[in-house]
C-alpha cells in the first residue's frame, strides 16, 4: 500500500456573493480537485494566478473565509482532516506556509515569532540556527516586519514553519522577490526535509524552481488540474507534456521562448 | 533626455547610509536593469526616483529638472503588490480613473475585462490587478516608468503577456524604463544596459556577466526606533 500523507478527493469549494438586488451568486473557483502526496515527495503545484491554488491550501488548513462552502474530502494519514482535526494538527504536524507576508504579526519582533511553538530550553539556539542557515543576521531578529525588506520577510516565514515533527509542510509562494542564494537553500531545505520522510506541497509559478526539487507537477487552470506529470518531462520544447497549455506555459518562461511567444489565447 | 540621479546617497538611520554616491541615468526610449539582493536598496532607490522618497544627499533631474510639487510625476513607479497601491474602498472603475481616462485601445491590449469594473481590488486576482495598475501608470503625460519587481507575483503565461504588451508601449511612446527584478533571465532579455546594487554602491556592469554575480551577505538597516530600544536611551 501506498503511504499518502495527504489525499485530496473530488474537492469543490465555491462562495455564495451577493449582487445587485441580493441576486445570489454562487462562484465555484475550485473544481472536483484530486490529488495526493506520498511520504518523502514534494507535489509542486503551478498555474495562473486566480486559478484556485492558494484556496485548495486554505481549504486543507481550514482557513477558509466562512462564506465558503466546501465538499469533498481531505485525508490525512489515511483519516479524515476536518476543521477540528487539523486545528489540532497545524503548527505542530501540518505546517503552513503562507503567501502574503502580512501574515506575519506587525506588532512582534520577527524572532518571536519563529520561536513560536518551539520548546523554552532551545527555542532560541534554533531560532538563530535558522536565521544564519536563511542569511538573515542576528541583529535582524530584533526588528519588525516593516523594517526588512520583502525578501527578508519570506525568508522569516520559511523559518516559522521548519519544526521538528512537522510530517506535512504546505508551502504557498513561499519565494517570489527572494535573491537567488536564498531561494537555492530555501529549496534545498524542501527537499531534504522531504527526503527525511515530509511530504511537502509546494504552490508556486515558479517552474524552474519546483521541477529542480518537486517529483511531481500538477498544473491547475480555473481551478481544475490541467495536468500532472513528473518533473523530468519539463524540458526542451515541452515536448514531453500532455497538454497543450502545459507546453504553452512552460515555453513562455523568460528562460525559454518568453516574449517571443506568439499566441497568449489561453489566458 | 533622461533621467538621472547625481551622487544621489540615502539613508532611513543616520548612522547606516543604506546606499551613497549613486550615479544612475536612463535615456528616452531606454530600458535598464537594477539587479541586487533583496533588502539592498533597490525598491527604495525606486522610490526616490518617483519622489515618494527623498533623497538624503545629492539630486535626482528628469531632462535636467528636480521634481516639482504639485505638478504630474513623469516618472510612475509600478510596484510589486498592486493591492498595496489601492484603495480597498474604491471599485475598480475609480481607480482605473484616477489618474486619467485610459482608452479602451490600452484596455484591449493588456486583456483588461469590462466586468471587472465593479469589482473591489480583492476581488481580483494578482495578475488581474497588476494589469491595472500599470495601465493606470500608463498616463500620457508619462516619460520614465520603474517596473519594481512588476511580475514576480504572476505565472508565467501572464508575466510574459503583461512584458509583451508594456514593451511595445513603452517603444512606440519612447518611454525610459528602469525593471527591477530577481530574475537574471528578464533582465537579460528585456534591457539594453544594467547596473548590479550591491555594499551601498550601484555600479554599471556587463549585462552578460549578471550571471556570474557572486554570493554576497545581504546588508541590514536599522530603523531609528530600533537603535533606541536597542541603546534603552528613552
Amino acid at each position: 500500500m501506498k503511504k499518502e500523507i495527504l489525499k485530496v478527493e473530488n474537492l469543490s469549494i465555491s462562495f455564495v456573493q451577493y449582487g445587485k438586488k441580493l441576486e445570489e451568486n454562487t462562484v465555484n473557483p475550485v473544481k472536483s480537485l484530486n490529488i495526493e502526496i506520498e511520504k518523502g515527495k514534494i507535489l509542486a503545484i503551478v498555474g495562473a494566478s486566480g486559478s484556485g491554488k492558494s484556496l485548495l491550501a486554505h481549504a486543507i488548513m481550514g482557513i477558509l473565509p466562512r462564506n465558503a462552502t466546501v465538499t469533498g474530502n481531505i485525508f490525512y494519514k489515511g483519516e479524515k482532516l476536518d476543521r477540528k482535526r487539523v486545528k489540532d494538527l497545524r503548527g505542530r504536524e501540518i505546517a503552513f506556509i503562507p503567501q502574503s507576508v502580512n501574515y506575519l504579526d506587525p506588532s512582534m519582533k520577527v524572532k518571536k515569532q519563529v520561536q513560536i511553538g518551539l520548546s523554552e530550553n532551545y527555542k532560541v539556539k534554533y531560532q538563530e540556527e535558522l536565521f544564519e542557515k536563511y542569511g538573515l543576521k542576528k541583529s535582524d531578529g530584533e526588528l519588525y516586519p516593516h523594517q526588512l525588506s520583502g525578501g527578508m520577510l519570506r525568508r522569516v516565514l520559511f523559518a516559522t514553519s521548519i519544526r521538528e515533527g512537522v510530517e506535512l509542510i504546505i508551502a504557498d509562494e513561499p519565494t517570489p522577490g527572494v535573491h537567488p542564494e536564498a531561494l537555492e537553500s530555501m529549496l534545498n531545505e524542501l527537499r531534504e526535509l522531504a527526503d527525511s520522510g515530509v511530504a511537502v506541497m509546494l504552490i508556486t509559478h515558479d517552474i524552474f524552481s519546483a521541477i529542480r526539487i518537486a517529483d511531481y507537477v500538477t498544473i491547475f487552470k480555473d481551478g481544475e488540474i490541467v495536468e500532472t506529470s513528473p518533473s523530468e518531462s519539463f524540458k526542451n520544447d515541452g515536448e514531453e507534456l500532455k497538454t497543450e497549455y502545459a507546453k504553452e506555459l512552460w515555453k513562455a518562461l523568460p528562460q525559454n521562448r518568453f516574449i517571443e511567444l506568439e499566441d497568449f489565447s489561453w489566458l | 533626455m533622461a533621467l538621472e540621479c547625481k551622487d544621489v546617497g540615502f539613508h532611513y538611520n543616520t548612522e547606516n547610509w543604506l546606499f551613497r554616491n549613486v550615479d544612475l541615468r536612463v535615456g528616452k526610449g531606454e530600458i535598464v536593469g537594477i539587479i541586487g539582493y533583496s533588502g539592498c536598496g533597490k525598491t527604495s532607490l525606486s522610490k526616490l526616483l518617483a519622489d515618494y522618497l527623498i533623497p538624503s544627499e545629492g539630486e535626482i533631474l528628469i531632462d535636467g529638472e528636480k521634481h516639482k510639487k504639485g505638478e504630474f510625476k513623469k516618472v510612475q513607479l509600478i510596484y510589486q503588490h498592486p493591492e498595496k497601491i489601492m484603495n480597498p474602498r474604491w471599485k475598480m472603475k475609480e481607480i482605473l480613473s484616477e489618474s486619467y481616462e485610459p482608452e479602451q485601445k490600452i484596455l484591449d491590449k493588456f486583456g483588461i475585462r469590462n466586468e471587472w469594473f465593479n469589482r473591489y481590488p480583492i476581488e481580483l486576482s494578482g495578475g488581474e490587478m497588476q494589469r491595472f495598475s500599470i495601465v493606470r501608470s500608463l498616463n500620457p503625460k508619462t516619460e520614465y516608468l520603474i517596473a519594481d519587481e512588476m511580475t514576480t507575483m504572476l505565472d508565467g503565461l501572464t508575466q510574459a503577456f503583461i512584458w509583451k504588451q508594456l514593451l511595445e508601449i513603452v517603444k512606440t511612446r519612447n518611454i525610459g524604463l528602469i525593471i527591477i527584478s530577481h530574475e537574471k533571465d528578464i533582465i537579460k532579455k528585456l534591457c539594453d544596459r544594467c547596473y548590479y546594487m550591491s555594499d551601498q554602491k550601484v555600479e554599471e556592469i556587463n549585462i552578460d556577466s549578471i550571471y556570474f554575480i557572486k554570493k554576497q551577505s545581504p546588508r541590514v538597516f536599522l530603523h531609528p526606533w530600533v537603535s533606541l530600544i536597542n541603546n534603552k536611551k528613552f
